[in-house]
């Protein structure tokens, strides 16, 4: 490849890949409405489109398959020949084909796709058949042709693309790290005209807050994208699974207009896809035993997204078989993951979360499916390093609903500034439930583990001192003290700390390097008079 | 030898001193000398990481290369410097004693075997340069670098090890630090 044409590899592989999801989405559609022409010429548009990109770009494996695809599109929207089946199943693994193919552009390097035997099967399906229609593999849609006949709803496409700009995600991380600068300086001017108290220079600060803060928010919108990105792959996955188990599928989705930061979008793909996979494989029964227990033959998996104060709250629901956490609970005794006093002790809800320790698994036999990769502990980890949550809500034989709830960006938040002697830290205000002052003596000891008891219950207590080694605090002091509360999924802890600080908007920086393996640390931050400030990684040190 | 731009077969070197030594590093890799303030100490991590200081919105780690080599350490006074270097694409903070000034060196004054004058390890160093009667050790500032970072690690999963969760090790140190 030439060097002109390698820069412009990165945006074909963006758009390809962007269309290769729009032709997984329309081809959905299709096997619903088999004689929705509309339809129909929208994929065809696609391959298209795919075929002339591949074709500039010089990439022969792409075009060749393309073109075959665009060719049996052709006869059907010409209505020569009828959607069956078997023809939307072989374009679906066309487009199995098709991404490999563009991985393999992608990597530079050849990967050795094959597409002879996709390409025979393209011109096969409609031959075989004997044809309902006069069927003949007509060869040449001629590129004039489909150029004239544009569908309205690609028209509309084209108006949409042309307000919109791609952008490297590098320049908007830069962009959000000169803003978070802007923040900070911002404050640190706040504190000069405070110190001073210089009102035309504070009257002017207030102005330069409601730009910084206009800025703020406008930078941060240009790095959120709807969550859409990622569920209408989703659709796919559970057909081809659902078609694999012999299940019938009723597949929903909601909210995928909610947006979210791009980093979090694209992280939450592989645990998501996970639970789903999760849903239609454990959770959904086959039809027979549906009707059994007097459901529904087909059953319901619905994943939705919507907005909740500063959070993100994802959920996937299915009206399967449902979990029990007392059979969770044996499994785990059987595992030698818990003993039977342990258990004992426990509540269901913690039962449940059982299945999230790592090495578990619920199904009886370990499929090809949801066996491998990611299991739940993966899910768990994950949705936490983004201080986020999971909870997992069951019955048995009714279904199971797992909800992810999620901070709607990483980079700037909301922290309560603690003290301990004379180190100041700050902690998410997203994770704190509450916070309660005390005298040290209310401090109780169960096994070892400090307590405290709020409102008839137990909450178990973690020193922030003693997390970050320094000396310990004494009991019998009677200097007031502060418990923060603070939740992570299921879990809640209150940290004892000196005394509060204050309440800000901090801009978060990741430590790298010699720094990357922090210990209950989850980042820092620089406030308003330079200070560096530690981020305590809550989920770390519970 | 040394990496900055050679004049005439010259090297640029920025002259700091270390426990009564003399040491220098090529000064293409030194970003600025600033004085050590508003370090924030950084729980659980080796001695030799003091913390971490604001560098004009940059977040960088502080080290202590007197911990690290094992040095007479010296209390901070109003010649102690840090002298910020830009190590494979990282930035550190390093802490020395003071820093005296930026000398050119001829290249042929560099003598490139380490001699035994130091308690640093040989494979850290780059050559020994030598102006009048004075010697400067050369340091090799990124195999300084990749080391710390292998030794942070080190130490830490030696600390987990130990200690199990709870790092007790680091505690001590720490709370020593404090007090």
């Amino acid at each position: 490849m030439t060097e002109d044409m390698s820069r412009y590899k990165d945006m074909f592989i963006s758009e390809a890949t962007e269309y290769l999801q729009n032709l997984n989405k329309s081809l959905l559609e299709l096997e619903k409405a088999p004689e929705n022409l509309e339809l129909l010429n929208e994929i065809f548009r696609l391959a298209h489109t795919m075929k002339g990109m591949a074709a500039t770009m010089g990439y022969q494996k792409i075009t060749t398959l393309a073109h075959q695809m665009e060719d049996l599109l052709d006869v059907l929207r010409k209505q020569e020949a009828k959607v069956t089946p078997e023809i939307i199943e072989v374009l679906f693994k066309a487009l199995d084909v098709l991404e490999p193919l563009l991985q393999e552009v992608a990597s530079g390097e050849d990967r050795k796709v094959d597409i002879t035997a996709m390409t025979v099967k393209l011109k096969m399906v409609l031959e075989t058949k004997p044809a309902e229609g006069p069927a003949p593999a007509k060869e040449t849609p001629t590129d004039s042709t489909a150029g004239e006949k544009k569908t309205v709803s690609s028209e509309a496409d084209k108006k949409k693309t042309q307000t919109s700009v791609r952008i490297n995600i590098e320049h908007l991380d830069n962009l959000m790290n000169l803003v978070g600068e802007l923040v900070i300086n911002k404050a640190r001017l706040f504190q000069i005209g405070a110190n001073y108290k210089i009102n035309e220079l504070n009257e002017s600060l207030t102005q330069l807050e409601r730009i910084t803060g206009s800025l703020q928010e406008e930078v941060l919108k240009t790095r959120m994208i709807p969550v859409s990105h990622i569920f209408d792959r989703y659709p796919r996955v559970v057909r081809d699974l659902a078609k694999l188990k012999n299940k019938e599928i009723n597949f929903e989705i909601e909210g995928s207009d909610i947006e979210l930061d791009r980093m979090i979008v694209d992280e939450i793909n592989e645990p998501l896809i996970h639970l789903i996979r999760n849903a239609v494989d454990h959770g959904i029964e086959v039809p027979a035993e549906r009707i059994k227990n007097g459901k529904s033959e087909k059953g319901n998996v619905r994943l939705s997204a919507r907005r909740e104060k500063g959070y993100v709250r994802i959920e996937l629901t299915d009206d399967g078989k449902g979990m029990d956490p007392h059979e969770i609970a044996e499994k785990a005794i059987e595992k030698g993951m818990l003993t039977k006093e342990k258990m004992a002790a426990m509540t269901e809800n913690e039962m449940l979360m059982l299945i999230c320790e790592p090495s578990f698994s619920t199904a009886a036999e370990i499929t090809d499916i949801s066996g491998r990769g990611v299991g739940m502990d993966v899910v768990k980890t994950k949705v936490e390093a983004f201080n986020g949550s999971l909870t997992i809500e069951t019955k048995k034989g009714k279904g199971s609903s797992f909800v992810i709830k999620l901070p709607l960006t990483l980079a700037i938040i909301q922290a309560l500034l603690v003290k301990v002697i004379e180190e100041v830290y700050a902690i998410p205000l997203s994770n704190i439930t509450e916070i309660i002052s005390i005298s040290p003596s209310q401090i109780k000891t169960i096994e070892k583990r400090e307590v405290i008891r709020v409102r008839e219950e137990i909450l178990p207590l973690v020193s922030l001192r003693e997390v970050f080694g320094l000396p310990r605090l004494d009991l019998n002091t009677t200097e007031e003290t502060y418990i923060v509360e603070v939740e992570v999924g299921d879990k809640r802890i209150g940290i004892i700390v000196d005394s509060l600080y204050s309440r800000e908007e901090i801009v978060i920086k990741t430590l790298g390097g010699i720094l990357k393996r922090t210990k209950g640390i989850s980042g820092a931050t620089i406030l308003g008079d330079g200070r560096v400030v530690l981020i305590v990684d809550i989920a770390g040190i519970m | 030898m040394i990496q900055e731009k050679k004049e005439e077969g010259t090297s640029q070197i920025v002259v700091f001193g270390l426990s009564n030594e003399e040491y220098g590093i090529g000064i293409a890799q030194v970003q600025e000398i600033i004085r050590p303030v508003g370090i924030t100490r950084i729980p659980g991590m080796p001695t030799f990481v003091e913390g971490v200081i604001n560098l004009r919105g940059k977040i960088i780690p502080i080290i202590d290369l007197r911990d690290r080599f094992g040095l007479t350490k010296k209390e901070d006074d109003a010649n102690t410097r840090v002298v910020v270097a830009e190590v494979s694409s990282q930035t550190v903070g390093l802490v020395v004693d003071s820093v005296s000034e930026v000398l050119r060196l001829a290249n042929d004054a560099i003598d490139p075997l380490p001699p035994t004058i130091t308690d640093i390890d040989a494979e850290y160093l780059k050559g020994v340069g030598k102006m009048d009667r004075r010697l400067i050790i050369l340091l090799d500032l990124d195999k300084v670098l990749t080391d710390l970072e292998k030794s942070t690690l080190e130490k830490l999963n030696k600390m987990a090890a130990e200690e199990g969760p709870g790092a007790t090790g680091a505690k001590k140190e720490n709370q020593a630090a404090a007090e």
